[in-house]
């Protein structure tokens, strides 16, 4: 959270100009005054033997239209392939879309675009809840273990 | 010296230095012009026969690289070490970094081919699933990487690189998810940010899929990561050029300098991020669009087809470069109480509840917009139907409604994407209504969305209905501050 909100200033550096009366004139930037921390969330392990996993963004604001992952451990020695779904909980889960680490043993942060058809649900549960889970990207390679990640979803807010 | 003249006006008109590369030896305005109008073709790969000259001068410049001694830089294996060693991902430097690198590699290999107009082919994989047969026995030669986890017969699922996942990719207007996440100018150019939605979701998953070489940073040892980073250039050319989303104007991004590629003679080179902007323009071109799957409501702008004329070209190379700041800002949303279907023989009517006096006062607003979006549709009706869509019709609207009564908005379409979008057979439809909205007014504190569905002529239709989950209307403000 603190690199996110050290990102987060940054980002919006211009936002110190409206203090001044102007306009924040650097792109779409999640307002940190504006974001709330809806849960202390530890990340959730995914392996072969649990790859499914729920949990909140850490950080709520705006219009839901971007959610960012962060894939903060990998333990995945031979270095497979895997994606990781993400959908949201509502009544009939709605999916939101798959990301993967580039290469397949490299922590990252990743974005998904939230689709429309989904962020007036998302905006109208709190906290909206998200399944993660472990997915094979090609139709022929199961995964193998060992396979272990620790994956958090960061931040839910605006693009 | 009126010919040298010429092409100096010429290169000060567009404003590049860049446009030097792209040129060459042209010495008039004329051949200057007419060396653009003429400049290499990126294929699909798919449309390649084997011995297509491409595909031929492709193998051969390979194999040649692979040949040569490693104290050259443009040595196969020397080639796959300058991403080993300097790739950025997961922030903004990606798509000019990769675009710069192709570049460079392009014309090795077309000094080496001997092909003087060799344009790198590209692997669509939102339309071809597979690891192209060009990679593949009996034909590949040096296309083969004996190292690939991807077989001639896997595949990678659509909901994670199809065209249902592409396309809102490519509607998105904001560079700073399109194209990952910003980074200061004093950071190390692989300083990690965040990897945007076309990052994340196709570019890691075709190299997780292929495997191998190209699941690791040596990915360039595979032949298909050219053709593979092709396909991202392509979508970063359709994005900003042809669909006219703009690039970041943040001098951490334009002025950002690469020096780790050599030319075709083995020379450093130093690029900067703000020429890169322009190599579609003036040094390869695609040779198709990306279709988009339906009228895009997220952008009103039209799209930009870059012409063959200096004025055109000026012009394109001018807004292309200038990029902007952007922000779209969320003002009030609204939805429908109920899921809507619409049958063949029964166009239907959603009405949504709105605060009259906001929507109203939004209409009357430059810069902001009334988007409608229909979610959680039903999107496999390619070979059926399309739908037209009417707003706040007196009555509602049939199939007899003409499309030049006032209420009528527009209409949308499905592409082939039967097994794409959301994932569980749905996707979504964002649509502009604003002008719709000011030539009909708000009457009352509802809006009525009507759909009618059109079969195709001459075609027995699989499915009749298409049915939403949610119908939403989005007002929403457009802050673009673009250099004028």
């Amino acid at each position: 959270m603190k690199r996110f909100a050290r990102e987060t200033s940054r980002w919006c550096a211009l936002g110190l100009l409206a203090v001044l009366g102007l306009a924040c004139s650097a792109g779409p930037k999640m307002r940190p005054s504006e974001a709330t921390d809806v849960a202390n969330t530890q990340p959730v392990l995914l392996s072969l033997g649990a790859p499914t996993a729920e949990t909140v963004p850490a950080s709520v604001s705006g219009t839901p239209q971007t959610l960012q992952l962060e894939v903060s451990r990998i333990d995945n020695p031979t270095r497979q392939a895997f994606s990781i779904a993400v959908s949201f909980m509502a009544a009939a889960p709605i999916m939101i879309g798959s990301v993967a680490p580039y290469p397949p043993d490299q922590p990252a942060r990743l974005t998904l675009l939230v689709p429309p058809a989904a962020q007036a649900a998302i905006a109208a549960t709190q906290p909206p809840r998200f399944r993660v889970s472990l997915q094979p990207v090609a139709n022929d390679r199961p995964l193998v273990a060992p396979l272990q990640i620790s994956v958090s979803l960061l931040a839910l807010g605006p693009g | 010296m009126s010919i040298e003249i010429g092409r100096r006006a010429f290169l000060r008109g567009t404003s590049l230095g860049t446009a030097s590369l792209a040129l060459g030896s042209c010495a008039t305005l004329q051949q200057c012009q007419q060396q653009i109008a003429n400049r290499p073709t990126r294929r699909n790969i798919d449309t390649l026969a084997a011995n297509d000259p491409i595909l031929v001068a492709y193998r051969s410049a390979i194999t040649q690289m692979q040949a040569l001694p490693s104290s050259d830089p443009r040595n196969w294996t020397n080639q796959a070490q300058i991403h080993l060693n300097h790739c950025p991902h997961g922030n903004w430097l990606l798509l000019p970094w990769h675009r710069a690198y192709l570049f460079y590699f392009e014309r090795i290999c077309r000094k080496l081919s001997g092909m003087a107009d060799f344009a790198l082919p590209y692997w669509d994989w939102s339309q071809n699933q597979h690891v192209p047969s060009a990679f593949w026995p009996p034909s590949a030669g040096s296309l083969l990487d004996s190292n690939r986890a991807a077989t001639s017969a896997s595949t990678i699922s659509t909901s994670l690189v199809g065209p249902g996942v592409l396309d809102p990719i490519l509607n998105d207007p904001n560079f700073l998810t399109f194209a990952s996440g910003s980074i200061a100018a004093t950071d190390d150019q692989r300083a990690p940010a965040a990897a945007g939605p076309l990052e994340a979701t196709p570019h890691n998953h075709v190299h997780g899929f292929v495997g191998g070489d190209m699941g690791a940073y040596m990915s360039p040892l595979d032949p298909i990561f050219w053709t593979h980073h092709a396909m991202l250039d392509r979508c970063w050319a359709e994005w900003n050029i042809t669909r006219n989303h703009p690039n970041t104007n943040d001098s951490a991004w334009t002025n950002r300098k690469f020096t780790d590629f050599c030319d075709e003679n083995g020379n450093p080179v130093e690029v900067s991020v703000i020429e890169t902007v322009l190599y579609p323009i003036f040094s390869y071109q695609y040779d198709t669009p990306i279709p988009p799957l339906a009228p895009r409501g997220a952008r009103v702008a039209e799209p930009t087809i870059v012409g063959n004329s200096k004025t055109q070209q000026d012009a394109v190379a001018r807004v292309v470069q200038a990029g902007a700041t952007l922000r779209i800002d969320s003002v009030a949303n609204f939805a429908a109480a109920a899921p809507l279907q619409a049958t063949l023989a029964a166009p239907a009517r959603a009405s949504v509840a709105v605060n009259r006096d906001l929507v109203q006062r939004a209409l009357a607003t430059d810069g902001q917009r009334v988007l409608l979006t229909l979610g959680g549709a039903t999107i496999n009706h390619t070979q059926d139907f399309y739908v037209r869509v009417f707003v706040n019709r007196a009555t509602p609207a049939t199939t007899a409604t003409p499309d030049g009564d006032p209420s009528y908005m527009t209409s949308f379409s499905f592409f082939g994407h039967d097994h794409t979008g959301a994932g569980d057979g749905t996707g979504a439809f964002k649509l502009d209504a604003t002008t719709v909205l000011r030539k009909v007014g708000l009457t009352s504190d509802r809006v009525q969305v009507d759909l009618v569905l059109v079969p195709f002529e001459g075609r027995t239709p699989q499915t009749q209905a298409f049915s939403a989950r949610t119908i939403q209307l989005d007002v929403v403000k457009d802050v673009i501050n673009q250099p004028t």
